[in-house]
């Protein structure tokens, strides 16, 4: 048997768009193929479902492998099969791996690097997990000043926001090439960050 | 490109070793040393984020600046430079780099209608060698102005958007890893 993998596209997450299947699978085959060929979290060398977790595309998928093969390829998407969206918890718990990972990473290897206050760090946490659940999860970068950088993608559309160290949040946006400013608060008021909350929702309508 | 009188008086000098100043219709390139820079739209299109352009590096720092390359850099001192700032392990063979034009730029304007950005040439010796096409990418106003956030967030998203070809130095594309 050649090998196969068949991918469904999720429209559960209101936040998400339902994109015509031909331009949301190049991404979910390369993260897919990124499993097969490097091992992720989850390396996939079985017959089986396994959930593929993406950021913009959230997906469960079937993937077929040939026995005895050393690195399993695809060769073409087949069918949808099926579109359940991977539970809130698990994409978060992913994200907070990645974003440990960055922050050891920013540090390493980089003399004059700002390390990543554990105070941003707790920011973050909370950051996130106070975000309304109809609203994605960003993905999450860290800088060389200490800050930790979300961001959200609505096509080619972006907000990005700065968590800096000294307990600030800013937000800007990029709306059809321009440039939008959104707002800058203050991490100790915790009534502000629903301003930011609601930035974001607004983002995707 | 600018005039002594302008905000960006260095755009218009050539530096002891430099071919020329950096001129509107270059092309520039930032390594990416870490996927922690990068972010991507879903779609297969990958962008720098704001991670690419620290505030201490715009702001002049301890001299430093927005490290670039110049487009006529021979590639095989952007791929033995690129390999050394790596820090990606799985990038070792094949550096991510982002490519840039310089009018964008320099078209850049701040709330008050000021320049913005400044790229300068910026002959560099360091621990590789003398590199003379070196460039820096510096805010026109280095003074940190912790009350500008807005403004100087905005700065680093418009430089990310502006470094939008982004690719490994053999031209393939950056794999996503999702989340």
């Amino acid at each position: 048997m050649s090998d196969l993998a068949y991918f469904g596209r999720t429209a559960a997450r209101r936040s998400n768009p339902v994109l015509p299947l031909h331009s949301a699978v190049p991404s979910m085959l390369t993260y897919a193929r990124y499993f097969l060929e490097s091992g992720g979290t989850e390396p996939i060398t079985d017959t089986g479902y396994y959930d593929v977790i993406h950021p913009a595309h959230p997906v469960s998928g079937a993937v077929t492998v040939s026995s005895g093969a050393a690195v399993p390829t695809f060769e073409e998407l087949a069918t949808v099969s099926r579109t359940t969206a991977p539970a809130r918890p698990a994409l978060l718990a992913a994200l907070w791996d990645r974003i440990m990972r960055y922050v050891r990473m920013a540090a390493d290897g980089d003399e004059d690097a700002t390390p990543v206050p554990a105070e941003t760090i707790e920011h973050t946490r909370q950051l996130l997990s106070g975000l309304p659940s109809g609203v994605e999860l960003p993905q999450a970068t860290v800088s060389a000043d200490g800050e930790i950088i979300f961001t959200w993608f609505r096509s080619r559309d972006r907000l990005e926001a700065i968590l800096a160290p000294d307990r600030h949040l800013t937000w800007v946006s990029r709306i059809d090439g321009s440039f939008t400013d959104g707002d800058v608060i203050a991490l100790d008021k915790d009534e502000q960050l629903s301003r930011f909350y609601g930035a974001i929702v607004d983002f995707f309508q | 490109m600018t005039t002594a009188a302008e905000p960006c008086p260095g755009e218009a000098l050539t530096p002891r070793h430099a071919p020329s100043p950096v001129g509107d219709d270059e092309t520039v390139i930032r390594f990416v040393p870490l996927r922690a820079w990068l972010a991507y739209d879903g779609s297969g299109h990958v962008e720098l984020t704001s991670a690419a352009f620290p505030e201490q590096e715009l702001e002049g720092t301890k001299g430093k600046s927005v490290s670039v390359l110049r487009h006529m850099t021979a590639p095989q001192e952007i791929l033995r430079r690129a390999v050394a700032r790596n820090r990606e392990p799985a990038w070792a063979n094949d550096p991510v780099v982002a490519r840039g034009q310089v009018l964008p730029m320099r078209q850049l304007r701040d709330y008050a209608g000021r320049w913005e950005i400044c790229v300068n040439a910026d002959p560099i010796t360091d621990n590789l060698g003398q590199c003379p096409t070196h460039a820096g990418i510096l805010r026109s106003d280095p003074l940190p102005d912790r009350s500008r956030r807005l403004e100087r967030a905005r700065l680093r998203l418009a430089l990310a958007s502006i470094f939008f070809d982004v690719a490994h130095l053999s031209g393939s594309p950056v794999a996503d890893r999702g989340i």
